[in-house]
């Protein structure tokens, strides 16, 4: 429970920014239950006093009393839903902006192991269930509180003989609500876990729909998701049912509770002891006094719910975030860029199984130091440790002469240029996805960038230029026009590390060439770093590195490790082998396109010749369609009855060939 | 009118919003005051309650509307 009460009341905390809009709020609802209870006490005037004697001074008195009521409360019921509307999105706002801010922030290692999905839920889903209570659960409270003083006032004034037996129905309510508040707390941990389930299927799938499509496994995975979709279909129900009996409940107590103190308040005017004005007014009240219960029931049940929600936000408010601004580590001002792992070891903490053992390499300015190796040897890795996604477990790696760790991760990374493999264009315009993360716009510098990167072109031609929308909405790219942008992206940015992560994987060997070429001036003062498989790309290095089995197998030039005859003339062997197979299967692929134009231009002009004439048309219409005979058609077109028996013939034969071509496409 | 009304609509929806909402708030402080002062004035003010005799009409009590709605028989 205190546990709870903590998570809360940090929750709580977020409404502090806010303090002087809550309080106008909070009055504004006072002011309300105050203006909600004098309804029946002007009744019980106007029937016990105004209407008996005829008072018509107290009449008017009263009635201009009720409009002036009126007014204000329209006033402050308005005033009350704009500051609560108000406070609940700049909540929202505000929880959102932490979560983000907090996951942006979190090691690389976290996301690997979240599903997009179960994060998808817990940002928009958990998030509105905990700003709905918070926003709600102070003026719920308060209300309610007001609204109980206030009534008990009034009905003890009345008759507290009436109004103590009120109050005796009041432990069973509290029963009845903790009773379901737990099972409803149960329900929601599961929907959630489940919702988050179909979230990640959805993005697993969306994100996948290439390889779904090339297994067809279509009906197999709607399938499976109409399974998810059962499971929770399943829950909901249980939540429809639990939410029903407690409806139940909650009506029968209340219908019972008000009966007999219906009952008991008529029996008490009998016997004299109160007006029948009195008891009007009484029993209005006492109709509403389960009112102030059911709310501070209903802010239970929605405490007990909404404690999954805050948990699973908490999970990732409260983790460690990365030491991105860690005033303990020192700032870079300006470096040389060299590189350099001594011993460097690295397994994920939870197993003893290493992913790199032993790295010593080092990469300097004016060079291009390649990487590379079979699959799964650990290249990425390296590349991760250099941007201090993930520490090495062993070993130090320096940049210059300090070593990584005591290097402030904000300026570290603003070193570093990273081309990776899996290319993200965002949403907006070229020039947009080209100065991602610069602070200074160089027109002259970013199309400089484009041409070194053989991109320009390419973006002159497109509508609007640099401003052409791109990614989701705008105009789709090709692989290997997504790769160009993102080596422009990288040298726009200008700084002393380049990494390029099979960044001309989707490129020709020519336009990986003539990139190379362009790039020679630039990289001069940078450190390369280059993971690649290409023959092509490995002759570019100055230094290639060899990682097999979690470790450097061998390391130098590239003739020197050629003339070696080792690991590296295996590798570099079999990858131009693929290489030249691969050539030979595009020459095939063209071979085959090209004789399948062929084919189409032939029938596209057996096409042309089999088009009917408008006489032919004319002819069938009115054969098949209106059912004339050959001599009331020559009739209608002036022509004989076996002229139009050889239209119609040679026209049918034509749509028979035709039928036979688009059979044969 | 209705060109007024749209024109008074879309003026409201494209103000900033905290500068909205503080606006809110000096409307409420000012319609909370003359609230208040209403009370004020009610509470000094005294209602004759009064029932009919044989020659009109003759005063029981005098109490203000607060008074009043609290009064029991």
């Amino acid at each position: 429970m205190r546990e709870r009460l903590k998570i809360l009341s940090n929750y709580l905390k977020l409404l502090l920014p806010y303090w002087d809009k809550s309080l106008l709020s909070l009055l504004s609802v006072g002011l309300l239950v105050l203006f909600g209870m004098a309804t029946p006490l002007i009744t019980k005037v106007l029937i016990d006093y105004a209407y008996p004697n005829r008072d018509l001074y107290l009449l008017t008195f009263l009635v201009l009393f009720g409009i002036v009521l009126f007014i204000f409360n329209t006033f402050f019921s308005d005033v009350s839903s704009y500051l609560d509307t108000f406070i609940h999105q700049t909540l929202s706002i505000d929880l959102r902006k932490n979560f983000f801010t907090k996951l942006l922030r979190l090691p690389l290692g976290y996301h690997y192991e979240k599903q997009v999905g179960d994060l998808m839920v817990r940002v928009t889903d958990d998030i509105d269930v905990i700003v709905d209570m918070v926003a709600e659960i102070v003026p719920v409270v308060i209300k309610t509180i007001f609204q109980l003083i206030a009534l008990l006032v009034i009905c003890i004034l009345i008759d507290w003989n009436l109004t103590l037996l009120a109050l005796i129905g009041i432990p069973f309510y509290f029963i009845q609500t903790r009773f379901f508040a737990r099972r409803f707390e149960d329900l929601q941990e599961k929907s959630q876990t489940k919702e988050s389930e179909i979230y990640t299927f959805y993005q697993e799938k969306m994100s996948n729909v290439k390889t779904i499509k090339s297994f067809n496994q279509e009906i197999y995975e709607t399938d499976r998701l109409i399974d998810k979709l059962k499971g929770m279909f399943q829950l909901v129900r249980e939540n429809l049912f639990l939410g029903l009996f407690n409806s139940f409940f909650d009506a029968t107590l209340v219908t019972l509770w008000t009966s007999f103190l219906a009952w008991y308040a008529g029996y008490r005017v009998i016997t004299g002891h109160i007006t029948i004005g009195e008891i009007m007014a009484i029993l209005v009240y006492l109709g509403q006094i389960h009112q102030p219960f059911m709310d501070f029931g209903e802010v239970y049940k929605s405490l007990a719910t909404s404690h999954v929600s805050m948990q699973r936000v908490n999970e990732i408010l409260e983790k460690e975030p990365e030491a991105y601004q860690d005033t303990r580590t020192f700032v870079l001002f300006q470096i040389e860029g060299k590189l350099k792992f001594d011993k460097v070891g690295f397994h994920y903490p939870d197993t003893e199984e290493y992913i790199l053992k032993n790295i010593t390499m080092h990469a300097n300015p004016g060079e291009i130091t390649a990487l590379c190796g079979a699959s799964g040897a650990g290249k990425s890795t390296i590349i991760d440790l250099i941007l201090r996604f993930v520490e090495p477990s062993e070993g130090v790696i320096y940049i210059d002469k300090y070593d990584l760790k005591g290097v402030s991760l904000m300026t570290l990374r603003a070193y570093i240029s990273i081309v990776s493999q899996d290319v993200i264009i965002f949403s907006g315009s070229v020039r947009e996805n080209l100065q991602y993360g610069c602070k200074e716009v160089d027109e002259e510098k970013m199309i400089q960038a484009c041409r070194d990167a053989e991109i320009h072109d390419f973006v002159m031609d497109l509508p609007d230029g640099y401003d052409t929308q791109i990614g989701e909405g705008g105009i789709g790219l090709s692989g290997g026009q997504r790769q160009r942008l993102s080596i422009a992206r990288a040298l726009y940015r200008d700084v002393k590390i380049l990494v390029l992560d099979e960044a001309t994987s989707a490129l020709d060997s020519i336009t990986e060439s003539k990139i190379y070429n362009n790039m020679k001036k630039r990289i001069a003062t940078k450190t390369v770093i280059m993971i690649t498989h290409r023959p092509s790309s490995l002759k570019n290095a100055d230094r290639i590195y060899v990682i097999s089995e979690n470790q450097i197998s061998e390391q130098g030039t590239f003739d020197e490790l050629l003339s070696k005859k080792g690991e590296f003339y295996e590798f570099y062997q079999a990858q131009v082998q693929e290489s030249e197979e691969k050539m030979e299967e595009k020459m095939e692929l063209l071979k085959f396109k090209k004789k399948l134009m062929k084919e189409k231009k032939v029938k596209e002009k057996a096409k042309k010749a089999l088009k009917l004439s408008a006489l032919e048309k004319k002819v069938l219409h009115l054969y098949y369609d209106e059912r004339k005979t050959y001599a009331k058609i020559g009739k209608e077109l002036g022509m004989e009855p076996y002229d139009i028996n050889l239209i119609r013939k040679s026209a049918k034969d034509k749509l028979e060939r035709l039928k036979e071509l688009e059979v044969e496409e | 009118m209705r060109g007024k009304l749209r024109d008074f609509a879309i003026s409201l929806l494209s103000q900033d919003m905290a500068k909205q909402a503080r606006q809110v708030e000096v409307i409420t402080l000012i319609v909370f005051a003359i609230l208040l002062a209403t009370a004020w004035w009610l509470w000094q003010f005294q209602i004759d309650i009064t029932v009919p005799v044989e020659e009109g009409r003759e005063v029981v009590a005098r109490m203000n509307i607060f008074e009043l709605l609290l009064s029991k028989q």
